[in-house]
């Protein structure tokens, strides 16, 4: 009885700790009207000179971290993402505008061309003094 | 009256009761001011830290428990599981308390139950023996502390839009004067405690997603509440004086997932032993009422110790000029300065610019993302200065 407890107790949060895992979730568009949902950590594979657009909603948590959608850090390969950069692996097209679909919910999109071959880590870091967040997305980008 | 299925002496005579030693009132009394004292002591420190924080003074000294809500610990406890959470330490001293001891966290530390308590104290005086009569079906109505847990994982799967701070009450409570706080979660507030006029604690009944995830983990702890068969006369006074209406005179061990550890059966039990905290290994050795205080208190900050600790020991050994702690990608933050990197790595600023190859007089108080827009400083950005960090390692 009580292993059965023990292993329930295991399973649920080990079940529910996938979704609950962060307050953000992304979604990878493709040209042809694809779409991917992205797990940080786990690579998603690119194609080189294709056209992307990364989809983020995040949803603010009971901590109320103030930083602001446009004050977040997104660093790609360890520099500020920037818009036309073209030193970048990942050219950003354009700035992100961000939407408030509901209540503490905001949505945004980063449309990016792949461009250069190899593996990418793309961070998003909100620092806060209550909670904060630090995701990182790979890409693999094949040519 | 006996309730029905009552076995054990069901029909003892009531000289056999008088003739046993009754439970210490100095005991009942110690128990009872211990647990009141933390529950105080609880409201006080969360209340003080709240409203400080909340009038824009921040200071390290100011104590602020992190996952303390049933949310928050929620929460914070799944951050932990993935890897991504740094607040887990008061969630996890739950979690071993309730591990241990049952849902002790709930009857002696939880603000709001002990708000919700000390409403229903004065809806005691307001409704007499009206107050907390049994509700029909209870027992089943416990598990609808279940329905929070799978909304939230709903909401967040995206089948559902939800979002568990409409109803946070704790939130609510200490932060009620603020902006910030949702319309609904104030009113849901304003109807728990006006339901706790009449019933006691609802919110930890049927709602609370928190003391469910501690309600099932008691089921297993060693320690918990455990009548003697021998010594039992089945006065029935124990249930009676559980707020919860378990019928603790039924069985040999509380294991129902909705007892908070409160000890009020104990302290209504009117003979020495029969109804007492015992493990596996024999009875607790609790001489007062305040040994299960101590234990609580203990083990919910065990887990503080470490987290108060690591930081220190890093720090002492930047300030010692010792070795270098180890540096990952994530205490590269990009928001340190470059000073605070040169305290991590226990190196002075001057050396930490000549090991990036950056020019003396730079600001070191600048942000290591900020200085890839200094002139001529184009190339150092937190990437490189991560890979120079490892490649010092």
């Amino acid at each position: 009885m009580e292993k059965r407890i023990l292993v329930w107790i295991v399973l649920f949060f080990g079940g529910i700790a996938s979704v609950l895992a962060c307050n953000y979730t992304y979604t990878l568009h493709d040209a042809h009207g694809g779409t991917r949902q992205i797990t940080e950590g786990e690579p998603v594979v690119l194609q080189a000179g294709a056209q992307y657009t990364l989809e983020m909603v995040y949803v603010e948590n009971h901590r109320n971290c103030t930083v602001s959608p446009d004050e977040t850090l997104y660093l790609l390969d360890g520099s500020r993402w920037r818009v036309a950069r073209d030193t970048q692996p990942l050219v950003l097209a354009a700035l992100p505008e961000w939407t408030a679909p509901a209540r503490r919910t905001h949505a945004g999109t980063f449309p990016f061309a792949a461009q250069t071959p190899g593996v990418w880590a793309l961070e998003v870091v909100r620092v806060c003094d209550r909670g904060g967040y630090h995701g990182t997305l790979i890409f693999e980008v094949r040519s | 009256m006996n309730a029905p299925g009552q076995t054990e002496n069901a029909h003892a005579p009531r000289r056999t009761q008088r003739s046993r030693r009754p439970q210490g009132a100095s005991q009942r009394s110690h128990r009872h001011t211990s647990r009141r004292v933390l529950q105080i002591s609880m409201v006080l420190v969360i209340l003080a830290g709240v409203t400080v924080r909340n009038l824009g003074i921040s200071a390290g000294w100011i104590p602020e428990i992190r996952g303390v809500c049933p949310f928050g610990a929620m929460q914070n406890v799944l951050a932990a599981v993935t890897g991504r959470g740094t607040l887990f330490w008061f969630p996890a001293g739950v979690l071993l308390a309730a591990l241990i001891l049952g849902p002790v966290f709930c009857g002696r530390l939880c603000p709001l139950g002990s708000v919700q308590e000390w409403v229903g104290r004065l809806g005691r005086r307001l409704f007499g023996k009206r107050y907390n009569t049994p509700v029909p079906g209870d027992r089943y109505l416990k598990h609808l502390r279940w329905v929070l847990p799978v909304v939230m994982i709903a909401g967040t799967a995206g089948l559902l839009s939800m979002q568990p701070d409409m109803l946070n009450i704790s939130y609510a409570l200490f932060h009620v004067w603020t902006a910030v706080v949702p319309v609904s979660a104030v009113v849901v507030l304003a109807g728990v405690l006006v339901a706790s006029l009449r019933i006691e604690r609802p919110w930890c009944r049927w709602i609370c997603p928190w003391g469910a995830v501690l309600g099932v983990i008691s089921r297993v702890s060693p320690w918990t509440i455990r009548r003697n068969s021998t010594t039992c006369i089945s006065c029935t006074r124990c249930a009676r004086a559980c707020p919860f209406h378990i019928p603790v005179d039924h069985v040999a061990a509380v294991r129902d997932s909705r007892c908070n550890r409160c000890e009020a059966c104990v302290a209504a039990c009117p003979v020495a032993g029969a109804l007492q905290w015992e493990g596996p290994r024999g009875t607790l050795p609790l001489r007062r009422g305040v040994t299960i205080s101590v234990a609580t208190v203990a083990l919910v900050l065990l887990p503080l110790v470490p987290a108060a600790l690591l930081p220190r020991a890093t720090a002492a050994s930047a300030q010692g000029g010792e070795a270098v702690a180890p540096t990952t990608l994530v205490t590269v933050s990009p928001t340190m300065t470059l000073a605070d990197l040169a305290l991590l790595m226990a190196v002075d600023t001057a050396e930490l610019l000549e090991i990036l190859g950056i020019p003396e007089g730079v600001d070191t108080s600048l942000m290591l993302i900020d200085l890839e827009e200094e002139p001529g400083l184009e190339s150092v950005t937190v990437g490189f200065i991560r890979e120079q960090v490892e490649a010092l390692q």
